[in-house]
């Protein structure tokens, strides 16, 4: 029977990581009953929650339409992720980096010169103003396990007066 | 095991109201768990001891009408109840409301069931 857990656990985990390629799956057995399986599911945007949980029934009715062992979907959202589950984020997702990016140019002055994010990788947001200047934001987890934007070249872009010159 | 279930049901409709999600979370599934388990002891002469959650699951999943759709609520019901009970995150509460239809739906079949 456990080595019948173990390969369900290691299929099971294959299938959703081929399917939501960018969540992390980890499989435990519930502490209440042998015969279920915590399926973990995290760094889920959560407008695509609903769809991990549906994915997971879909597999309990194919791979065990006996319901010999039980699949509990327990699908954790981003922020639920980052707060009790950091060790599952080490990378962060593209849409949650912009919309730090864009949260941090409402606060900060670049954010009255009109800065908007573009575009987007996993560790850091490009902001434009106009086609013309350029800047980038690091990421530092140093803050408390936060993200905290730290520009990396945008001060020596405003020392250029690049700014004056694109507006 | 009626009366059991019912005030289950109540309390976390109360904790819910109250903003106490870990617990309104658990005496929920409890209150249905209980109308399951009863129907089962009844109908069926259920009296394991062990695995008895796992067992409940499997019920729902497969008897009475809609069991797909409900086996799959109970079963994130009882995800909720184990996250509660044993991992650092609270349940989100929109997603707990998202099941409270049907759960109560699966509680009143299954109490009816057992005629209690």
């Amino acid at each position: 029977m456990m080595n019948t857990i173990s390969n369900i656990k290691a299929i099971i985990a294959n299938r959703i990581k081929q399917q939501f390629r960018n969540y992390p799956v980890a499989i435990l057995e519930s502490p209440e009953d042998t015969s279920t399986l915590w399926v973990r599911v995290f760094a889920v945007p959560p407008e695509n929650v609903r769809a991990v949980k549906n994915y997971i029934h879909i597999l309990q009715d194919q791979l065990l339409p006996d319901n010999d062992i039980i699949l509990l979907p327990m699908v954790k959202n981003i922020e639920v992720t980052r707060q009790h589950y950091p060790e599952y984020m080490s990378q962060e997702p593209a849409a949650y980096v912009t919309q730090i990016a864009e949260k941090f140019l409402l606060e900060t002055e670049l954010g009255q010169n009109k800065w908007q994010v573009v575009s987007c990788s996993s560790f850091y947001s490009s902001i434009y103003h106009t086609p013309m200047v350029k800047t980038a934001l690091s990421w530092d987890k140093s803050m408390g396990g936060q993200l905290h934007p730290v520009p990396t070249y945008g001060k020596e872009v405003a020392a250029n007066n690049e700014l004056a010159m694109a507006a | 095991m009626r009366n059991k279930s019912d005030e289950n049901w109540q309390v976390g409709q109360r904790c819910l109201n109250n903003g106490d999600i870990n617990a309104a979370t658990s005496r929920l599934y409890y209150g249905v768990f209980q109308a399951v388990l009863t129907w089962a002891r009844i109908r069926k002469g259920y009296n394991k001891t062990t695995d008895v959650h796992g067992d409940m699951c499997r019920f729902v999943k497969t008897e009475g009408k809609h069991s797909n759709h409900c086996g799959k609520v109970f079963a994130e019901m009882r995800g909720f109840r184990e996250s509660a009970d044993y991992q650092p995150d609270t349940p989100p509460i929109d997603e707990i409301k998202e099941l409270l239809d049907t759960c109560d739906k699966i509680r009143a079949y299954y109490l009816q069931q057992a005629g209690v």
